[in-house]
């Protein structure tokens, strides 16, 4: 997909240069050639010690110890701090190299900014060399504020802002836009995904194919022409939040036409359909899920389970809330069916109750109560019922089928 | 379910019926379903979901409704392209960095001649990922090779036909031929289903088309409602780093905002029935009421061009940022 060697590669001063630490010096030769200053003289006079006269002159004022290597001295382009002690006394205060380069006054090579495309690296460099700048070497705000990353540097000493969501740390990575670019080309450094993809976002370009178009406004124009129509105004949308705590259990239904969900030439499923779809139902109880967002505090007492109601053709009169312990629809939706009934006869340790049976207990040893009135023409349990067992003896009753529905037919 | 309905002209209302499917295939396909939107929830990551920008998002509505394409296949050709953008991305860095390390100065710049042959054939890719939708639809609908070429011609790029199949070979190729991606207009209209069985007694056809109107938007101004959410939750503070990086889960939690604009839309169509329908809503997703109204609040904002939710009642707004913020500070 990506057809390298396209394009050819961008023309780049540290490229020309050969290496990196070439193209760092050719950039700090860009900086520092046309400039007239003070900290300028003082890096060129750095530079012009490598001539072999100054050497020599270095060399022998330092004495027997001249011929050791040169360890401190590789590295003149970091910080001024880290001048050679025979040139002199050291500087007062130690100076970031990049410090007058990015401000206003100098353009580099090119007439452009030079804006610290290799700050990085090169406070990477000072970081090995310079734990801790002192305080009074952070460079003035509008310095920072020219130079990202250059403020980043001295982030040690500025007091770091928390990244917003969203934000990249912009220390290591280069700044968008045009104008941060070096004169040379692009930092071959990779950015992160999530950079990639906010830049890409703009640099892409799209044909307008489609002018005079806003999706945006079209369906907002729509959004409040819904609200003018059921409002006759904007409604106070704060209304949602205190809605919650207004509303009570919802409106009582008009009419059993306004749902439309159901056909209403929809005929009822026949007994033995309806028979295998709820034992087929409660055979998955175990993969019933939960469903919370993630971790959202939601009290278990409120986790409900997807077990659809029963009889979906017939509309619940009043469909509130679903409570706690209600999730079986059995319990509380919608009439007691005459499955339940002929189940009570049919099985006489089960007494035709709202629960479903695979909560009953085994044995007969304790039983939900009969929803049926407990008259003696009905109750053909062999003993009277127990009292109700609370919650958690529903709970803990881990056999989902502890007796086996008769396979006849209903009819 | 039946295929999607179209606010601004894509299908028919009346090919659109609830009702019709039994309820045990309901209860399958329903926890099917969260059992997606669960696995996926867990495995957002930090990229997933950064490329829904506004621009995007409308051209590819617009060329959806320009070849008369269902608006399920307009949320899934965003779905496709941006899961091969951020796969692209992941790619290019992947590969970059190895080379960078290894100082080789020839190959440190194929990451931008990468980046930048991707901007050029965005296009292309764009194109073809709205093909691969429409093969994923009914067949008669599926747009033509000779349909993108002349669309792609007209707007100035010449593409050849075995480009384009390249072009449609190379994401599929990408995304590991795994292009049936879910939306989250699956999740409105399967908890529709699911409100019509369990009682609930608002219009479900209407509520659809409002709905369609309001998932439209959200994928329009994704970015914005999905932070002003974020910072509601944060009781408008400025998020962190890592509790925006946690939210990406939220992002992907498409039964949250399948939950947010059945709230919103039955918040449009009659106010007394809201409270029934998010409680309807919480007992079948086991989403808290609070964050149900939270999202549908800022779905609402948005709707009416409000950018920045007003907070009228700063105890209501604690209440309800509540589960949000848990959400974003312990989700995975």
């Amino acid at each position: 997909m990506a057809g390298a060697g396209e394009r050819p590669l961008p023309p780049s001063g540290s490229r020309g240069g050969g290496g990196g630490s070439v193209g760092e010096a050719a950039m700090e030769h860009r900086g520092l050639a046309p400039r007239p200053v003070q900290q300028a003289d003082r890096t060129g006079r750095v530079r012009h010690r490598r001539t072999k006269r100054e050497r020599n002159q270095a060399r022998a004022s330092r004495g027997p110890s001249a011929g050791g290597p040169r360890i401190p001295r590789a590295r003149p382009r970091c910080s001024l701090a880290h001048r050679d002690p025979a040139l002199g006394p050291p500087a007062p205060k130690p100076v970031v190299i990049t410090q007058g380069r990015l401000s206003r006054a100098h353009r580099g090579l090119l007439g452009k900014e030079v804006k610290s495309l290799n700050v990085d690296r090169l406070l990477s460099g000072l970081a090995e060399e310079v734990s801790s700048p002192p305080a009074g070497e952070t460079p003035a705000p509008e310095t920072a504020a020219t130079a990202v990353t250059a403020a980043a540097a001295a982030a040690a000493a500025a007091t770091p802002l928390p990244l917003a969501w969203g934000e990249e740390p912009t220390l290591g990575l280069p700044p968008k836009g045009k104008e941060n670019e070096a004169p040379g080309g692009p930092t071959p450094e990779p950015p992160s995904p999530r950079t990639l993809l906010e830049e890409l976002q703009g640099q892409l370009h799209l044909p307008g194919a489609f002018p005079r178009r806003c999706l945006v406004q079209e369906a907002r124009a729509e959004i409040i022409g819904a609200l003018l129509a059921h409002y006759g105004e904007l409604p106070d949308l704060s209304q949602v939040l205190r809605g919650l705590r207004e509303q009570g259990a919802g409106p009582e239904p008009q009419s059993p036409e306004e749902w439309q969900m159901v056909p209403q030439d929809r005929e009822p499923p026949d007994q033995q359909a309806l028979v295998e779809s709820r034992r087929r139902r409660r055979r998955k109880g175990k993969r019933e899920l939960m469903f919370t967002l993630g971790a959202t505090p939601s009290p278990p007492s409120t986790e409900k389970s997807l077990v659809l109601p029963p009889d979906p053709w017939v509309p619940s009169p009043s469909p509130p809330p679903l409570p706690l312990g209600s999730e079986r629809g059995e319990t509380t939706w919608g009439p007691q069916t005459s499955f339940d009934v002929l189940k009570s006869i049919w099985l006489p340790a089960t007494p035709p109750t709202c629960a479903p049976p695979w909560q009953w207990g085994a044995g007969g040893t304790a039983h939900p109560p009969a929803c049926l009135p407990n008259s003696e023409a009905l109750d053909w349990s062999p003993s009277p019922p127990a009292p109700m067992p609370g919650l958690p003896w529903f709970v803990s009753r881990s056999s989902p089928e502890p007796w086996t529905f008769p396979r006849m037919r209903l009819y | 379910m039946a295929g999607a309905v179209g606010s601004r002209g894509s299908a028919f209302l009346g090919d659109f019926k609830f009702g019709a499917v039994d309820t045990q295939t309901i209860e399958d396909a329903l926890l099917h379903l969260a059992q997606e939107n669960e696995r996926a929830v867990q495995e957002a990551r930090g990229q997933t979901g950064s490329f829904r920008e506004t621009r995007i998002v409308e051209f590819i509505f617009l060329l959806s409704e320009q070849w008369c394409l269902e608006k399920s296949v307009s949320y899934q050709a965003v779905e496709i392209l941006e899961r091969f953008m951020v796969k692209q991305a992941e790619s290019i860095c992947s590969q970059a960095a190895p080379v960078v390390r290894g100082s080789e100065k020839a190959e440190a710049w194929s990451w931008r001649t990468r980046k930048e042959q991707l901007c050029n054939t965005f296009v292309l890719r764009l194109v073809s990922c709205v093909q691969l939708a429409s093969k994923l639809s009914f067949h008669y609908k599926i747009v033509s090779n000779i349909t993108v070429l002349n669309f792609l011609q007209a707007l100035g790029y010449l593409y050849t036909k075995e480009e384009l199949l390249e072009s449609e070979l190379a994401i599929l190729k990408s995304l590991n031929f795994q292009i049936n991606l879910p939306t989250p207009l699956a999740y409105v209209e399967m908890l529709l289903e699911v409100l019509g069985y369990n009682g609930c007694l608002v219009s479900a056809k209407q509520l659809h088309g409002i709905c369609l109107t309001l998932l439209d938007l959200v994928y329009l101004l994704h970015e914005p409602i999905y932070e002003s959410l974020l910072k509601v939750s944060f009781e408008n503070s400025t998020p962190m780093e890592q509790q925006g990086g946690k939210f990406v889960s939220v992002k992907e939690d498409f039964m949250l905002l399948a939950v947010g604009i059945i709230a919103a839309s039955a918040f449009i169509q009659n106010q007394e029935w809201w409270g029934q329908v998010v409680e309807h809503l919480h007992s079948i997703t086991g989403i808290a009421t609070e964050g149900i109204a939270e999202f549908s609040y800022a779905i609402l904002t948005h709707g009416v061009g409000a950018s920045t939710p007003v907070r009228q009642q700063p105890g209501l707004h604690h209440l309800a940022a509540r589960p949000l913020r848990a959400a974003a500070t312990c989700n995975i």
